[in-house]
C-alpha cells in the first residue's frame, strides 16, 4: 500500500467499533435499544430528546444519504492537503437520521450541491485505517 | 436572581497592546503591557488586583498562576484566578463571573486578560491558511475540529464557516455581495482607528475578487490574523464611584452553549436550533432581559466577526431583524457610522486585526471607549448602550454583554 502522509483518525474505546467496521467496508451507527434513536458520533449516550439509555446495539447504515451542506475548500489547511484542492466538504444526512462529515468523491468539487443523493464508498487509506467518504448516486424515482 | 445584578458591577479600566508584534514578544510580555496600561489607567496599584481571569495565549492550564506569579509578591494572596478557556465566546463568560466576584464581595477589582500570538506563531511554522494558523490551533484537543471524524477530511476553521453559510444562502438566498458589505464597513471603520491593521478602504468588488478560502467565503471575509493582548478590569458599584476614569456599567449578559461537531448543530429535529439559527438567541435575550432593553436600544454594535457570516448570524439570532433578513439588513450602509446600527467602529477582527484565543476583548475596549465618548472619528453621537459578543470559531456558542455608559 502506498504511504498515506495525511492526518488518520485516532480511535477511543466509544469510537473502537465504528472503525473496525470501516476497515470491513461497514457503515456502522448506534442504535439506542430503549428507544429506537440512532445516532453518530458514537458516544455512551442516547442523544434522543428524552431517553437517558446506555444501551445500544452497532447496527449497518444503508449508507445513503442527502447532502445537508458543504463548502469547497480552495485554500487548503496545510500542505498535506494542497494537491487535493479544490475539493468538497460534506455533511451527510443519512436516511436514519444521523448526520456525518465527510468528503464527496467521484464528482467535480463545485458540482457537488445541498440536497444531492450519496452514498458511502469505503478507501482503505493504511493497513489499519479505512475512511468514509461519499459519492453521487442516480436513484429511480419513486 | 442575576437580574438583580445589573448595574452592580462597573469597567473602569482598559488596556491593549498593539496589534503587530514584529519584535516577537512572548506572550507573557504581552499580557503584562495590556494589564499594566489597563491598572496605570484606573490608577490602581498591584495589591488592589485581587481577582484574574486570565486566558492563557498557549491554551495552558498553568499560564494564569505563571502570569500572576510574574507580578510579584503584591499578588501572592488572590481570591480568584482562573482561566476561561473558551473560546471566542470567552468576553461575555469573564464578564459574568467577574462581576458575581465583585457583587458577593470575593474580589475588589478583577483583571480580566486575554491575547495571543497568532501571526507571529503562524510565520515560524511551515503551516498557515492565508495567515490563519492552524499549527497550534489545529492539533489542540479543544479546538471545534474533530480530529477524528472532521479533520483527516481537510476541514479547517473557514471551511466550517463556509458550511454555515452556505445553508445560510440555500435557506434565506443571501449573496455574497451582502456579506461583503459586512467586510467594506468594517474597514471603512478601520480607517479611522489607528491601532487598526488594514485600514486601505475596500469595495464589495475587492471582497468579492479576493481569494476564494472556502466558497463562498473569501480571503477578506475571514479575520485578519494578528498579535496582541488586552485586558480590562471590573469593579462593584460601590467602587465604581470613586473610579478615576469613568466608569462603563454591565447593563446584563448572557451565553449560551451548543455542541462541538458540525454534524449535531445541523440536526434541528429535537430543538429550534439548528446551523442557521443559533442559539445565540438566548444569550441575547439573557443579556436584554437582565437589562431591561431590546435590541432597538442598542446604539452601537461590537459584535465577533471572525467571519462576516459571523455577523450575519448574530444580526438575526439577537433580533436586530428578523430570521434570514440580515442580508437585505446590512445593506445601504446600515452597520455604517451614521448608519442605524454602527457595528464593530473599531474595524473588527475582519480589519482591526485578530489577535487569537482572547480576541473577543478588542470588541469591549471599543465599547468602553465609545461608550466613554473617546471615539474622536470614530465616535457614535450619543452612544449610551453598547453591545457586545463573544462567538466560538465554530459558530456554534455564544456570549453577550449590554455595557451602559455612566
Amino acid at each position: 500500500m502506498a504511504e498515506y502522509d495525511r492526518p488518520v483518525p485516532g480511535v477511543t474505546p466509544d469510537s473502537k467499533e465504528y472503525w473496525e467496521g470501516c476497515r470491513r467496508h461497514e457503515l456502522l451507527i448506534q442504535r439506542c435499544t430503549e428507544c429506537g434513536h440512532h445516532r453518530f458520533y458514537p458516544g455512551p449516550i442516547c442523544q434522543a430528546f428524552d431517553c437517558l439509555s446506555m444501551d445500544f446495539e452497532w447496527v449497518q447504515s444503508s449508507g445513503k444519504g442527502t447532502v445537508y451542506t458543504l463548502t469547497v475548500v480552495v485554500r487548503a489547511p496545510n500542505e498535506m492537503w494542497a494537491d487535493l484542492a479544490p475539493y468538497a466538504l460534506v455533511l451527510i444526512e443519512l436516511d436514519e437520521g444521523p448526520v456525518m462529515f465527510s468528503r464527496a468523491v467521484d464528482i467535480p468539487a463545485f458540482d457537488v450541491k445541498i440536497g444531492m443523493r450519496m452514498e458511502v464508498v469505503f478507501e482503505d487509506l493504511t493497513d489499519e485505517v479505512t475512511l468514509p467518504f461519499f459519492r453521487p448516486i442516480t436513484e429511480p424515482a419513486a | 436572581m442575576i437580574e438583580t445584578l445589573s448595574r452592580e458591577a462597573a469597567i473602569i479600566g482598559i488596556g491593549s497592546t498593539e496589534m503587530r508584534n514584529p519584535d516577537g514578544r512572548s506572550g507573557m510580555s504581552l499580557y503584562m503591557e495590556a494589564i499594566k496600561n489597563a491598572m496605570e489607567e484606573a490608577e490602581l496599584t498591584k495589591s488592589d488586583i485581587d481577582g484574574f481571569l486570565v486566558y492563557p495565549p498557549n491554551g495552558s492550564m498553568r499560564f494564569h498562576t505563571e502570569l500572576t506569579e510574574q507580578l510579584g509578591s503584591a499578588n501572592f494572596g488572590k481570591s480568584l484566578c482562573d482561566f476561561p478557556l473558551v473560546g471566542g465566546l470567552m468576553v461575555g463568560l469573564a464578564i459574568n463571573k467577574a462581576r458575581s466576584a465583585v457583587y458577593h464581595d470575593q474580589c475588589k477589582n478583577v483583571v480580566v486578560v486575554g491575547g495571543g500570538t497568532w501571526r507571529s506563531s503562524s510565520q515560524r511554522t511551515p503551516v498557515g491558511l492565508s495567515g490563519v494558523d492552524l499549527s497550534e490551533s489545529i492539533y489542540h484537543s479543544r479546538e471545534p475540529i474533530s480530529m477524528e471524524y472532521e479533520f483527516p477530511y481537510g476541514l479547517h476553521l473557514p471551511a466550517l464557516a463556509a458550511m454555515v453559510t452556505q445553508r445560510h444562502m440555500h435557506h434565506f438566498g443571501t449573496t455574497s455581495e451582502q456579506l461583503a458589505a459586512i467586510a467594506v464597513a468594517a474597514r471603512k471603520h478601520a480607517a479611522l482607528n489607528e491601532r487598526a491593521l488594514l485600514r486601505t478602504p475596500i469595495t464589495i468588488d475587492d471582497v468579492l475578487s479576493s481569494r476564494m478560502i472556502a466558497d463562498p467565503l473569501h480571503l477578506l471575509d475571514c479575520s485578519y490574523i494578528a498579535d496582541g493582548a488586552s485586558a480590562f478590569i471590573v469593579t462593584s458599584a460601590e467602587r465604581a464611584r470613586d473610579a478615576v476614569q469613568e466608569p462603563v456599567w454591565v447593563l446584563g449578559s448572557g451565553q449560551s452553549q451548543s455542541f462541538q461537531h458540525m454534524g449535531h448543530l445541523c440536526r434541528g429535529s429535537d430543538s429550534e436550533f439548528d446551523l442557521v439559527r443559533t442559539v445565540g438567541k438566548i444569550a441575547a435575550e439573557q443579556a436584554f432581559t437582565q437589562a431591561g432593553l431590546g435590541p432597538e436600544d442598542v446604539d452601537v454594535a461590537e459584535l465577533n466577526d471572525s467571519f462576516t457570516t459571523t455577523v450575519l448570524l448574530q444580526l438575526e439570532d439577537y433580533g436586530f431583524c428578523g430570521k434570514g433578513e440580515a442580508g437585505d439588513f446590512v445593506a445601504d450602509g446600515r452597520l455604517e457610522l451614521g448608519g442605524a446600527l454602527p457595528l464593530n467602529t473599531h474595524g473588527g477582527l475582519l480589519s482591526e486585526g485578530d489577535n487569537g484565543l482572547g480576541n473577543s476583548i478588542p470588541a469591549l475596549i471599543e465599547a468602553v471607549t465609545q461608550l466613554r465618548g473617546d471615539g474622536g472619528d470614530r465616535q457614535v453621537e450619543g452612544a449610551e448602550v453598547a453591545m457586545v459578543s463573544g462567538v466560538s470559531e465554530s459558530l456554534s456558542s455564544y456570549s453577550v454583554a449590554l455595557l451602559g455608559r455612566n
